[in-house]
């Protein structure tokens, strides 16, 4: 795990990985170490989606959340109902987000 | 799963771009279920939909002059040299992914049944030979239409391959490289035998015959327009 703090602010970058069901996920995430909100959020790795554009939806809609499992639930909830995934979960998803910005407490 | 009949498109050996702007163009154009077989005219590294580039060594694929692409399917990175790779198009296809995936690869294990090998579906989206992977697929929905994509390894340079491709360290975990290494294996047989197979094992699951298809010189016009504005565009092949 890699963690960059950016003196000139308080935004700190970090990125993360886990396997699940056999594929890799990837994040790299920036936020606010005061408000604890989301700056930008990469996701990637050789999962799937259907359809596959739903993960900039995703990406652009956890921008601005704050760094809570029930928030980061109910908005991945809203944005991934009509989806199928194949590689990770919602409950993974958080985990691996929560566990990158927590290591940098 | 039961088609009257399917068309058969051979389109050869193309590069990357062309490829994947041909497997676009029939996912959005075509009403009848085709079956493409089709080769690389240069090695090319396709990566997945969600995949970042940094799966991928670019300073090393640019001097062996290996092609990059990214696909409009998810999965992983697929080096595509020495073997034989299909689409399957079809707009009647079960909702569930993983019925999906088992019914189309079928035509893959049939066809490498009758090839003599053991060939086995391997969930989600492989086959195996003797517990090596040989085929892998990924598949996208659109415009009420699946495709499923795969390559079929006739030979492996994995030594070439690994030094192209970054291993994430969580697909080695506590295992070694070698491990990731031996489990991909090419099967050993021509493109021709293959093919053949393939068109053979497509006939005989769907009890349907099979049709020729060839694309005319305006769709190729269009192909070429996608691979060059899509799939040669760094903002494409670099978004992720």
């Amino acid at each position: 795990m890699n963690h960059k703090l950016n003196s000139s602010t308080d935004k700190i970058v970090t990125v993360s990985a886990t396997k699940k069901l056999g594929k890799i996920v990837k994040i790299r995430i920036s936020y606010n170490q005061g408000s604890q909100l989301i700056q930008t959020i990469k996701i990637t790795g050789d999962f799937f989606i259907h359809p596959e554009e739903v993960i900039e939806q995703l990406e652009q809609r956890l921008c601005g959340i704050k760094l809570k499992k029930i928030d980061l639930e109910n908005e991945m909830k809203l944005i991934l109902k009509n989806s199928k995934i194949f590689g990770f979960d919602i409950d993974s998803l958080v985990e691996i987000i929560l566990k990158a910005c927590d290591d940098k407490k | 799963m039961k088609f009257e009949k399917i068309r058969i498109l051979e389109t050869g050996n193309n590069i990357g771009p062309l490829n994947m702007a041909i497997d676009e163009y029939l996912l959005y154009n075509y009403d009848e279920p085709i079956l493409r077989i089709y080769g690389w005219s240069n090695p090319c590294i396709s990566i997945g939909y969600f995949q970042s580039t940094d799966e991928v060594d670019l300073e090393k694929c640019k001097e062996q002059n290996v092609d990059v692409v990214r696909r409009i399917t998810g999965g992983g990175a697929v080096f595509h040299d020495m073997e034989v790779t299909y689409s399957f198009i079809t707009k009647k296809f079960s909702q569930k992914i993983m019925e999906s995936y088992e019914e189309i690869s079928e035509i893959v294990i049939v066809a490498l049944k009758k090839l003599g090998l053991d060939a086995k579906f391997s969930p989600l989206n492989d086959v195996t030979v003797n517990g090596k992977k040989v085929c892998g697929n990924a598949q996208t929905r659109k415009n009420n239409t699946l495709l499923q994509h795969g390559t079929i390894l006739l030979k492996v340079d994995v030594e070439k391959m690994f030094s192209l491709l970054k291993v994430p360290k969580e697909k080695i975990s506590d295992k070694n490289i070698l491990d990731v290494k031996n489990r991909v294996s090419g099967i050993s047989k021509t493109f021709e035998q293959v093919s053949d197979a393939l068109k053979k094992s497509a006939s005989d699951i769907f009890s349907c015959k099979l049709v020729p298809l060839s694309l005319n010189e305006n769709e190729l016009k269009l192909c070429q327009k996608l691979a060059d504005k899509k799939f040669s565009d760094k903002n494409w092949t670099f978004k992720r």
